[in-house]
């Protein structure tokens, strides 16, 4: 009778091709399946081994078993499978009774991504990486932020050539300011002596304005110390020739803290000064500071006298520095 | 070969038993380098597959031989390859098709040369359930070393589970331990067969080897 056609990819075409059982086309089919496929051709040959453990654990039918015997055994190669199928089927009997089994579960080894993906998702682990990402980019962050805020300022400030430039600049106007702070109390200072000159034509008192420092090589010149007491003793004494004009006083400071001072001229404890005027040149040495005076010596008679001493300010306000005191005897 | 395509083949047609005795006496014709070289290069254009399918057309032919009854099925499958390859250089210039197929047409007529040879009867005694298992058979020690020898512990405790038991009961253990290994129970049919053939590689060399020693 012949052989349905079937389809050779069950078990069951299989297994009839192993018990010999298959001819003409479907033999074929099989055969050429076997050669040119790997994998049907592993499926025969689990097929072949599946069949001899059913022949030596008796689970194949009369009629297979029997022709499994006549068809198979009768070559040598597959008779030596069905003998070791029967001692490894002894052996696994032998070992499962003894339990030598390992009763711990079979771990399949993963493979290192595996491990590394069920260690990163383990919710400790994955706390402890976000904190770690958090701890760690923070100060990225910050630093980040830093930089570009610097480079920022960096682009705006102006170069150091532009710095030095606008500090020449600087230094220029300053020069320039001062020079014309200068000019402007040399304005004053003439102004001041005019305005002395009408008062003392007012008065009807010959009031020589003080000549400038450079005329004053001829002058009588009488040191002022501070301190010396008004009256007798060892105070301040000027005693002038009757043929001088002017005399100098070289008022003896403990500070020069003005750009400019003016001195008045008391007499016997007068509250009413006979006469002021600029003193501006003061004159600095190592271990002293001098503001010389001049005086007109018409003013001056046998008496007692006191010198105060203002600074001015660059607001035009005075402030007084100190009080002198000398006679003429 | 009712079957047999119109495109292909033509007349290069798998010698027949005829016309090679005829022509050339098979026994006479050797194997030579270059002719193996023509052979390998029909089968592919890089040599190193082409090694490789050889050996798998070699291995296939021997299981082919074998599931059809032959014993002298190593023979069967040298002779099939050989006859091939005395007409490798025709394949390479006009063969079109499978090669696989080619082989097995030789394979046909080599069957029918050999006529179902089935050299020595089935043996007297048969392995068969219920005989005492002789443990001083060199096969039970061969199987304890290539065990220990071969198998990881993982494997070892794969195998006992996998066959322990019977019928239902071992129907029921191959599914736990394909649960157990998160794998399927076809995965797992195909990872013990490819372990049990580990062993019975080893085992054969081994008993091979017992049966040398002691014959000497």
């Amino acid at each position: 009778m012949p052989k349905m056609s079937r389809n050779i990819n069950d078990s069951d075409s299989i297994k009839q091709y192993l018990l010999g059982e298959l001819s003409g086309d479907e033999l074929e089919a099989v055969e050429r399946r076997m050669l040119s496929d790997a994998d049907y051709y592993e499926q025969v040959l689990i097929a072949d081994d599946e069949l001899m453990h059913e022949f030596v654990n008796n689970e194949l039918s009369d009629s297979d078993r029997a022709q499994f015997k006549k068809h198979a055994l009768s070559v040598p190669q597959r008779r030596r499978g069905v003998k070791f199928v029967q001692a490894l089927d002894h052996y696994v009997q032998k070992n499962a009774a003894q339990n030598v089994v390992p009763m711990e579960p079979v771990v399949v080894q993963p493979s290192w991504g595996e491990v590394l993906v069920a260690f990163f998702r383990r919710p400790a682990v994955g706390f402890a990486c976000s904190v770690a990402l958090l701890i760690t980019l923070a100060p990225i962050l910050w630093l980040l932020r830093e930089n570009q805020r610097l480079r920022k300022e960096l682009a705006q400030a102006p170069s150091q050539q532009a710095l030095q430039e606008e500090l020449r600049v600087a230094r220029e106007q300053n020069r320039t300011l001062s020079e014309e702070i200068g000019r402007k109390q040399d304005l004053l200072a003439q102004r001041d002596r005019e305005l002395l000159q009408l008062k003392a034509h007012e008065q009807g008192i010959d009031r020589t304005i003080p000549p400038s420092p450079e005329s004053n090589t001829s002058l009588e010149i009488f040191p002022i110390a501070l301190g010396m007491v008004r009256e007798g003793g060892n105070g301040n004494k000027v005693s002038f020739r009757p043929d001088a004009k002017r005399i100098r006083l070289d008022i003896d400071l403990a500070a020069n803290d003005f750009k400019m001072y003016r001195v008045a001229l008391k007499r016997n404890g007068v509250e009413r000064s006979i006469w002021s005027g600029p003193a501006e040149h003061v004159i600095v040495e190592p271990a002293k500071i001098t503001l010389p005076v001049i005086v007109p010596t018409s003013i001056l008679t046998r008496a007692e006298y006191e010198i105060d001493v203002r600074g001015i300010k660059s607001s035009r306000e005075s402030e007084h520095v100190d009080t002198y005191y000398f006679r003429v005897p | 070969m009712s079957d047999r395509p119109q495109n292909q083949l033509d007349d290069i047609q798998p010698d027949s038993p005829q016309d090679l005795s005829v022509s050339i006496p098979q026994k006479e014709w050797v194997m030579t380098a270059e002719a193996l070289e023509e052979l390998l290069l029909w089968l592919d254009a890089d040599r190193e597959k082409a090694a490789e399918v050889y050996e798998q057309i070699r291995g296939r032919l021997i299981r082919l031989f074998m599931y059809r009854g032959f014993v002298e099925s190593d023979e069967m499958a040298d002779e099939t390859i050989n006859r091939v390859t005395r007409k490798a250089p025709r394949l390479r210039a006009n063969y079109k098709g499978d090669p696989f197929h080619y082989f097995r047409k030789v394979a046909d007529y080599i069957c029918m040369e050999y006529g179902k040879k089935k050299t020595a009867p089935l043996p007297e005694v048969l392995p068969d359930l219920g005989l005492e298992i002789d443990e001083s058979e060199p096969i039970h020690n061969c199987l304890d070393r290539c065990i220990n020898q071969k198998l990881s512990t993982d494997e070892h405790y794969m195998v006992i589970r996998y066959f322990e038991g019977d019928g239902h009961e071992k129907i029921v253990n191959r599914q736990k331990l394909a649960e157990r290994l998160g794998i399927t129970l076809n995965t797992l049919r195909i990872r013990i067969h490819r372990v049990c053939r580990i062993l019975r590689k080893c085992v054969d060399k081994c008993v091979d080897s017992e049966m040398e020693l002691h014959l000497s």
